[in-house]
């Protein structure tokens, strides 16, 4: 049945959409509204310039790698050293990405609807689910999302739509009550959500075919969109104020959605999305850090994939609290990728103006 | 071989269901009400058994519907809460909690720690229907319905059945009343609901029926005041997410009556600053059916409409002010002007902790109606 052992454009973009959207979706959204309070959608609408320009560079970038990995274009170019700094970089990255998404998860299950299972339980299940993507590739990770996608997007649309009852759209109103201060603090989170896109550059080199532009201002504005769908949800339907309490907005907003007399609960569909989302994103940070390292041999790419994977077991929940979590996504994560992303793809795109070494300079080159 | 010594592996997750509940083991409190007496706070769980839930459709006359009503107390909510588990039996399940019920001395004094703790605890949801209320807790939350349907069929737990017919109050959910609780500018009307045995008898026994009676305006948190149904004419055809209907009597000039239904009405509402003083405008639209003309009356739909118009604006005028003295703000005017007119908004409420209803005027009221039909007889237009 799977023809081609690469993934298509298609299942890059739904990947793409499950990937960088629970982000923009889900995890982005607190730390956003405890930012910018009422003001946060408007930083999402504020960032569209800069994601915009971002969006172009990405364009450049990968118009000039082609489907070359983006390590081994460094190395072809720039010789060894830099190549190898790239990758211990991403690989912190990628494992990081990893880390706060499995902690996300695994504390909003015990949170909310598995308070008697214990946390190794549950952590371990996502975890293997989770390794057994990453050591079955991009392909299994890319397959697994055309499959997972669709009905997370249409549950999407229902939760959208049975909340319109409780919509009051005037409380989006006043902006800028406090001045340009939060809703440009806000930008930071919205930024470090919509600036994931740059994941595109690790999935780009697998592809069948490369992406065309039209599959990356397509992509862009899903993830804008993504964004501000709950986020303007959260705010007209509890308040900002009270929204930029909850621990988790995207998920109060399956808490009231309901149909009917008789059907006044129907939360536990976002356990599917959630689940869907960081069991694909974890599996293709795994996935994405041990490609950086092309191993020779399937057996030490594995040996990576399981010691980042037992890694995670301690630090998936028990070495810090939730509060402590918090603390870091919000004053150290976010902030830290968005500099990382946005310096990466910058000094990237510097990269790919400037003229190539010639023949024999590199010392990767085959 | 290997293929079944995986799924071998698999079932083993099948035994580990930690958050497994069995319905028969559970208690699933179906209302709360909380009231506050002197320094602590005092709850009373409504709890229904499965057969009485399964009785909606299927009215049986085998005696009495059958309420238990747990009562607590403590010095916090949670307190209060904890302090009614250890002689509930069974593990207490507050998430299928349709209505919760705030007494008035709650409403003055607690009302916003009371809903932050709720809604902490992730017991509750924010969808229950909330009402304030006068009356004595147990007694309310033990009220029955008719034809001993379950009590999840009385106004109590499905207010929105007779609000379709009768929009006095509208009936709302804890999601916003909040805003009356942490939105700057924010007011909430909170229904009032009330027992009464006068209207209903059960072979001339009379029974206890919840009604609505009022509504509490919620703002900053707690209760600004009380308004009973008498005084809230105006509220009905201005402040509702969405009015239904609500009969409005007119006195033709020969004298006959006609009654009206005013249907769907909507509002607008929009600030001109005057001299630093906010003067709101307000303007008014609704739909007219024609339900009771005398035979002899000269009643004409013309006519009809235009007395309807100058009934309506009197009506939202006479409500402004009564609620203005109590310095209620009924219309919500004040989150409006916060939200359109922001600067303004923040200068005169720089300073005070009270409501700005004080430094609103009422201007213009604009009302426009339209004769849709005349039900079941024949009008003449004019």
């Amino acid at each position: 049945m799977i023809k081609s052992p690469k993934p298509s454009i298609s299942q890059a973009i739904m990947m793409v959409m499950l990937t960088v959207g629970i982000t923009n979706h889900v995890f982005v959204i607190p730390a956003l509204m405890q930012a910018a309070k009422r003001d946060a959608w408007f930083s999402v609408i504020l960032s569209i310039l800069p994601f915009g320009i971002f969006t172009c560079l990405l364009i450049f970038i990968t118009n000039r790698t082609r489907s070359k990995s983006l390590h081994s274009w460094i190395s072809s170019r720039f010789g060894a050293f830099p190549s190898y700094l790239f990758r211990a970089v991403l690989t912190i990255y990628f494992f990081t990405i990893a880390w706060f998404t499995l902690f996300d998860t695994i504390t909003w299950t015990k949170n909310t609807f598995l308070p008697y299972t214990p946390t190794w339980a549950t952590l371990i299940v996502l975890l293997g689910l989770c390794l057994a993507g990453a050591t079955l590739g991009i392909k299994t990770i890319a397959v697994a999302s055309g499959l997972l996608l669709p009905l997370v997007v249409v549950l999407g649309f229902y939760v959208g739509i049975a909340n319109v009852e409780f919509k009051d759209y005037s409380l989006l109103f006043p902006i800028l009550e406090f001045g340009w201060g939060p809703p440009v603090k806000g930008m930071v989170y919205a930024c470090s959500g919509l600036f994931e896109f740059f994941l595109i550059l690790f999935i780009q080199p697998h592809l069948e075919k490369p992406l065309k532009k039209k599959h990356f201002v397509l992509l862009a504005v899903i993830i804008t969109g993504l964004t501000i769908g709950p986020l303007t949800g959260a705010i007209s339907e509890f308040n900002p104020y009270e929204a930029s309490l909850q621990r988790y907005p995207a998920y109060e907003e399956w808490r009231i959605a309901g149909f009917g007399k008789y059907i006044s609960q129907t939360d536990f569909f976002s356990i599917y999305q959630w689940l869907s989302g960081s069991a694909i994103r974890i599996s293709f940070a795994l996935f994405a850090a041990a490609d950086l390292w092309e191993f020779k041999k399937s057996k030490s790419r594995f040996i990576l994939l399981l010691v980042m994977a037992i890694t995670l077991i301690p630090l998936g929940n028990y070495v810090f609290n939730d509060v402590q979590f918090q603390f870091m996504i919000f004053h150290y994560i976010f902030p830290g990728n968005l500099m990382l992303m946005s310096g990466l793809t910058l000094l990237l795109a510097i990269a790919a103006l400037l003229p190539g070494r010639k023949k024999g300079g590199s010392t990767h080159e085959t | 071989m290997k293929v079944m010594s995986v799924l071998l592996m698999l079932t083993l997750l099948l035994t580990g269901c930690w958050d497994v509940k069995e319905v028969q083991s559970v208690n699933f409190i179906t209302a709360l009400g909380v009231d506050y007496v002197k320094d602590h706070y005092v709850i009373y769980a409504q709890m229904l058994d499965f057969w009485e839930i399964s009785r909606q459709d299927t009215p049986s006359n085998t005696g009495k519907a059958k309420i238990w009503i747990g009562k607590a107390e403590g010095a916090t909510m949670t307190d209060a809460l904890n302090n009614l588990y250890p002689a509930s039996q069974q593990r207490t399940l507050w998430t299928h909690v349709k209505t919760i019920v705030f007494s008035r001395s709650l409403l003055e004094s607690h009302l916003s720690e009371t809903v932050a703790s709720l809604l902490r605890s992730r017991d509750f949801r924010y969808t229950p229907w909330v009402f304030g209320t006068d009356q004595e807790m147990g007694q309310l939350l033990s009220s029955v319905s008719l034809l001993n349907h379950s009590v999840i069929n009385s106004e109590l737990m499905d207010p929105m059945e007779v609000f379709k017919q009768y929009s006095s109050i509208e009936p709302i959910q804890l999601i916003k009343l909040i805003n009356g609780i942490n939105e700057p500018a924010g007011r909430a009307l909170l229904p009032s609901i009330t027992i009464t045995d006068e209207v209903w008898k059960d072979y001339n026994d009379p029974i206890n029926l919840v009604k609505l009676n009022g509504a509490f305006c919620i703002s900053k948190g707690k209760s600004t005041g009380f308004m009973d149904m008498e005084h809230l004419n105006g509220v009905r055809y201005t402040s509702f997410r969405k009015m239904y209907k609500y009969p409005l009597t007119v006195d033709m000039p020969d004298g006959s009556h006609v009654v009206l239904n005013i249907v769907d009405s909507k509002s607008k509402s929009h600030f001109k600053i005057k001299a630093g003083v906010p003067v709101a405008g307000m303007k008014i639209k609704a739909r007219i059916h024609v339900v009771e003309v005398n035979k002899e009356s000269s009643a004409t739909a013309q006519k009809i409409k235009e007395l309807a118009q100058i009934a309506v604006a009197k009506e939202v005028r006479t409500t402004f002010a009564e609620a203005r003295q109590k310095d209620i703000d009924i219309y919500g005017l004040e989150k409006k002007l916060y939200r359109k007119h922001n600067a303004n908004w923040k200068r005169l409420s720089s300073g005070t902790s009270n409501s700005l209803i004080s430094k609103i005027d009422l201007g213009d009221v604009e009302v426009n109606l339209k004769v849709v039909h005349a039900t079941s007889y024949k009008l003449s237009d004019h």
